[in-house]
């Protein structure tokens, strides 16, 4: 099974800082979150198939939006890291 | 002049006199103020190839137009000068309430010339200027230093100090203001102790005023909403601090850990933001006008390394723990209060106890030549080191020059990890490329605060970017590396970028001073601020061949984790940087970017 990481106020809500899933995709394994971690939890990372904007999800270590998004593939010995970004960084030029 | 208080306070300490002078409204309007104007006040008036620990070198303690204004986090002041330890500008910035009160007392620029004939402080009591004697304050720490000169001047006077490491000339050491905030690099805490300046000492009553006080209002409101808005400057910081990146970049694979030799810390979880908030962390604590308040006010109640203070931060948690190994956070926390009270950088003295450690494992520092063994991983050491370093005791004497002169020493250069002599901070550069361009780029040696691109390459903010990727790592850097000059500028905090641009900055500052700035030109002074620091470096005899990595990082890949295999693409990145900055190959300022930023 992989296990999800979650750091931050991602891992107050979620009451523990690790979880073991059995998914076939990152989408998969977020949904799967609801079993064990409450029914209401996914929805703060996930909106209509969507990733929150304010959420970051790694595979691995690699983010999943340079793999295949909420599609990538998961197998049974992958990390999966969730934490919350919100940063607006240097713009304005 | 509004924003500004059009005063320059000089202090000859050789000849034990103090003046005031106007501030030319000119000179401001084109370099703001703090770095930027602070910068070009040291290039024209010393040698740039002048001994930074001899008279001819120049302190100057820099405020910006936004500092005691009210403007959310305007507490900043910078210490400009040139670095014992890279030989390069230096531009160390702090917060805290330091910089406020010496507005307060009526001046943008406190400049430090000569050199005292004995210990000495300056009292600034409003406009009045005492040096006075500091014999008795003379070896104590910066705690006790404070302590004791608020009942000598004021119990409400703001005090900035230097340690037993500051007098002691050492290159890693600081200056602290308010007992916990740090003018941290480049070794500024020397050049004070080279004028045996022990401290500033401020209260004033006067007041800055804003040229629209209804727009700056309204700017600075406009301000804060967005920064109450942002999950990282209203939640992130102030509930977990700046550590709640230990667990982040160590799931990316780039937590340099044992002096860079992994990528990844089997005991970050243990030092994290989150562990300290669950387990140290009393409350976190603002400076001066902030609304983030990211300082954590700390206490390890029990055990040998019982004590009370604040941190510790994420580069000072990584170069004190992560980077030596250490996993025990009480250790690591004692280790930072020590720096605090001795004066060092925690950056710099982290990693030069790391560069110990590896040079002693590898068997290049003979047993003979330490009190004990410098292993990875021993939290004691760490300690006993620290405390040696700060009061430049035994093997201390040298590891206190930090990690490139120990390297140096032992006849491995090659095994310091930093850039023109500084060490680096918490992010390897083989995993993130950005960071690796920014550090061998940075005017003031390896630095994350000079263009932060884990902004994009981590948070993914204003864009996401692959952190292994090199396109666009060149444009990202130089545009933040100027922001960040701007920033610096004004006399605000580099945290308020988190959270708001630019062009949220540029109102306040306008309505601050009533100059009529424009984010086109703020941008282009913090373009100006960068190529003066450049150009002070290449007349201080430093070259584009100093823009470079150590072997390690440009050819040792990251050996396990998410980045295995990585190394720093420093030679695919520089070219472009050096195009776009307007710089010939070999990394000097055309005539014309000269000509283009009014530097020629």
């Amino acid at each position: 099974m992989a296990v999800v990481t979650f750091l931050g106020d991602i891992r107050r809500a979620a009451g523990r800082t690790t979880v073991a899933v059995e998914a076939d995709t990152v989408a998969g394994a977020l949904a799967a979150l609801g079993a064990s971690v409450g029914s209401g939890f996914a929805g703060l990372l996930v909106r209509d198939r969507v990733l929150l904007p304010d959420v970051e999800v790694l595979l691995n270590g690699r983010n999943i939006q340079f793999l295949a998004g909420l599609a990538t593939p998961l197998g049974p010995e992958d990390q999966v890291t969730i934490f919350q970004s919100g940063l607006r960084g240097y713009p304005g030029g | 002049m509004n924003g500004w208080r059009g005063h320059i306070l000089r202090v000859n300490l050789t000849r034990g006199t103090a003046k005031k002078e106007p501030l030319d409204p000119k000179l401001a309007r084109a370099y703001i103020g703090g770095r930027g104007l602070g910068t070009k006040l040291l290039a024209d008036e010393i040698d740039p190839k002048v001994d930074p620990l001899a008279p001819g070198n120049k302190l100057i303690f820099a405020t910006g137009p936004l500092t005691g204004t009210g403007a959310s986090t305007g507490g900043r002041y910078m210490v400009v000068t040139k670095s014992p330890l890279t030989g390069a500008i230096a531009c160390s910035n702090s917060g805290g309430y330091f910089g406020p009160e010496v507005k307060y007392c009526g001046h943008d620029f406190i400049i430090l010339e000569g050199r005292a004939k004995e210990p000495v402080y300056l009292w600034l009591d409003n406009d009045r200027v005492e040096i006075r004697p500091a014999g008795t304050l003379w070896g104590k720490s910066t705690h006790e230093a404070e302590d004791q000169l608020k009942a000598e001047t004021h119990p409400e006077a703001k005090v900035s100090a230097i340690g037993p490491a500051g007098e002691k000339l050492a290159f890693t050491a600081c200056i602290l203001n308010d007992k916990h905030r740090a003018a941290g690099r480049s070794g500024v805490g020397a050049v004070m102790g080279s004028k045996q300046v022990k401290a500033i000492v401020a209260k004033g009553s006067q007041s800055v005023t804003v040229a629209r006080p209804r727009d700056f209002m309204a700017a600075s409101l406009a301000v804060v909403n967005k920064l109450k808005a942002s999950p990282v400057t209203n939640e992130g910081l102030p509930k977990y601090g700046t550590p709640i990146l230990v667990n982040v970049i160590n799931a990316h694979g780039f937590l340099p850990t044992r002096n860079f030799q992994q990528g990844q810390f089997e005991g970050a979880e243990q030092v994290s933001g989150e562990t300290i908030a669950d387990t140290i962390l009393i409350k976190n604590k603002g400076c001066f006008s902030c609304t983030i308040a990211c300082a954590r006010v700390t206490e390890v109640k029990t055990g040998k390394y019982k004590g009370a203070g604040e941190g510790p931060e994420y580069e000072s948690g990584w170069a004190l723990g992560i980077s030596t190994g250490v996993s025990n956070l009480e250790a690591i926390t004692k280790a930072n209060y020590l720096c605090n009270e001795l004066g060092m950088d925690t950056i710099e003295a982290g990693v030069a106890v790391a560069t110990a450690m590896e040079l002693y494992e590898r068997g290049y520092i003979p047993a003979g030549d330490v009190a004990r063994p410098l292993r990875f991983g021993d939290a004691e050491t760490l300690v006993w080191l620290i405390e040696e370093m700060g009061h430049r005791r035994g093997f201390g004497e040298l590891a206190a020059q930090g990690g490139y002169r120990i390297a140096e020493r032992y006849g491995h250069p090659e095994l310091f990890m930093g850039s023109k002599k500084q060490a680096f901070p918490a992010y390897d550069g083989r995993g993130a490329q950005g960071m690796a361009l920014g550090y061998a780029t940075s005017n003031r040696g390896a630095c994350h605060l000079r263009g932060y691109t884990i902004s994009v390459e981590v948070f993914g903010i204003p864009k996401k970017m692959d952190p292994f990727a090199i396109e666009g790592k060149a444009e990202v850097s130089k545009l933040f590396q100027d922001v960040a000059s701007f920033v610096d500028s004004c006399g605000i905090c580099l945290f308020t970028t988190f959270g708001i641009g630019a062009e949220d900055i540029v109102p306040m500052l306008d309505a601050a001073t009533g100059q009529g700035y424009t984010l086109e030109e703020c941008l282009k002074i913090g373009e100006r601020v960068w190529n003066m620091e450049r150009l002070f470096n290449l007349k201080a005899g430093l070259s584009g061949k100093d823009d470079t990595l150590p072997p390690r990082i440009l050819h040792e890949g990251i050996p396990e984790g998410p980045a295995k295999g990585m190394v720093g693409r420093l030679g695919e990145m520089l070219p472009e940087y050096y195009r776009l900055r307007g710089w010939d190959t070999a990394g000097v300022p055309t005539k014309a970017k000269l000509k283009e930023l009014a530097l020629a």
